[in-house]
C-alpha cells in the first residue's frame, strides 16, 4: 500500500514538473509582424501568468489568460494591468483581456479550428459572455 | 462526590477521542466534495455558456440536489457518521440541515409541519450570511464613498 502511494506520488511531481509547454498560443487572422511581435513580447514578460491564447482580427484582440495558481486571488488586477498596458501600446485596438477559464476554453478551440469564418462574431461573443455578470 | 471528584472519574472513564483520525476523515472527505464542486464547475463551464464567475450558482444548486437525493434515501447520515464536520461545512451540509428537517416533519402536514420546521436548523445560517453580507457591503460602499478602495 506504502508502496503505491509513493509511486503514485512521484508520478504526480513528475507531471507536475514536467510542464514545459510555451506560454503563448497565438492565431492571426490579421496578420501585422510589428504588432504580433510586441503583443508577444509583451505578454511573454508577464510574470503572473501560466499561459495565454492570443487571437487577432481585424482590430480585435483577444487575449485569454491562465494566471499562475497562487495568483488566482488577484485575478482581477492582473486583467486590469495586462489591458492597461496593451491599451497603452495599441490605443486603437478593441481588446478583450480575460483571465476566465471559460474564455481560455474557447480562444483555445477557435485557434484549433483554424478558421477565420465568424472568427469576428464569435470573438464579439466571448466579449460579450466575459461581461455576463448573473 | 463534588463536581471535582466527579469530573475527574467521568474524564477517566470515558473514551478518549480519536482527534487525529478524525480530523484526517473530515479533510479528505470535505476534499473529495470539494472536489466534486470543481468537477461540476468545469462540467457548467464548458459544456454551457458559463463563465468562472457564473458558474458557482447552478454548481451549489447541483451539490445541493444530490446532497438531497443522498439524505433522502439515509446516505448522508451515514456519511456524516464518518466523515463528521467534513460532510457539514461544505455547502452540501446546509442542504442536508434543511432536507433532513423537512422530512422530519412531513407528517405534521405541509404548511405547519414542513413549512415552519424546514429553517429551524439552517434558517440562522441564512439568517447570519445575509445580514453580514448586507454589513460587509454596507462597509464597503462607504469605504468606495471615502475613496479608501474602488469596487
Amino acid at each position: 500500500m506504502r508502496g503505491k502511494l509513493l509511486i503514485v506520488c512521484c508520478c504526480l511531481l513528475l507531471v507536475g514538473c514536467g510542464n514545459t509547454n510555451e506560454k503563448l498560443t497565438t492565431f492571426y487572422a490579421t496578420y501585422d509582424g510589428e504588432k504580433e511581435k510586441g503583443i508577444e513580447e509583451m505578454l511573454d514578460k508577464q510574470q503572473d501568468i501560466e499561459h495565454a491564447n492570443v487571437i487577432f482580427i481585424e482590430d480585435k484582440l483577444l487575449v485569454a489568460m491562465q494566471v499562475k495558481p497562487w495568483k488566482k486571488y488577484k485575478k482581477k488586477s492582473i486583467e486590469k494591468k495586462v489591458e492597461e498596458e496593451l491599451k497603452k501600446e495599441y490605443p486603437n485596438l478593441q481588446l478583450i483581456v480575460s483571465a476566465d477559464f471559460k474564455l481560455h476554453w474557447e480562444s483555445a478551440k477557435l485557434i484549433e479550428k483554424n478558421e477565420t469564418k465568424n472568427l469576428s462574431e464569435k470573438i464579439e461573443d466571448l466579449r460579450k459572455l466575459a461581461k455576463e455578470e448573473t | 462526590m463534588n463536581e471535582q471528584r466527579y469530573q475527574t472519574i467521568e474524564q477517566q472513564i470515558s473514551p478518549k477521542p480519536p482527534v487525529a483520525m478524525n480530523m484526517l476523515k473530515a479533510f479528505l472527505v470535505g476534499g473529495v466534495i470539494c472536489a466534486i464542486g470543481q468537477a461540476i464547475s468545469y462540467f457548467y463551464i464548458i459544456f454551457f455558456d458559463f463563465t468562472e464567475q457564473t458558474a458557482g450558482n447552478p454548481t451549489v444548486a447541483t451539490i445541493i440536489f444530490i446532497a438531497m437525493l443522498l439524505t433522502g434515501f439515509g446516505l448522508y447520515r451515514k456519511l456524516g457518521q464518518f466523515a463528521g464536520a467534513g460532510s457539514a461545512v461544505p455547502v452540501s451540509g446546509f442542504g442536508n440541515a434543511v432536507i433532513s428537517a423537512a422530512i422530519e416533519s412531513r407528517t405534521e402536514g405541509f404548511v405547519l409541519g414542513v413549512g415552519s420546521n424546514m429553517f429551524k436548523l439552517a434558517g440562522s445560517v441564512i439568517l447570519f450570511g445575509v445580514v453580514s453580507a448586507f454589513f460587509v457591503a454596507l462597509i464597503k460602499l462607504i469605504l468606495v464613498t471615502i475613496g479608501v478602495v474602488s469596487w
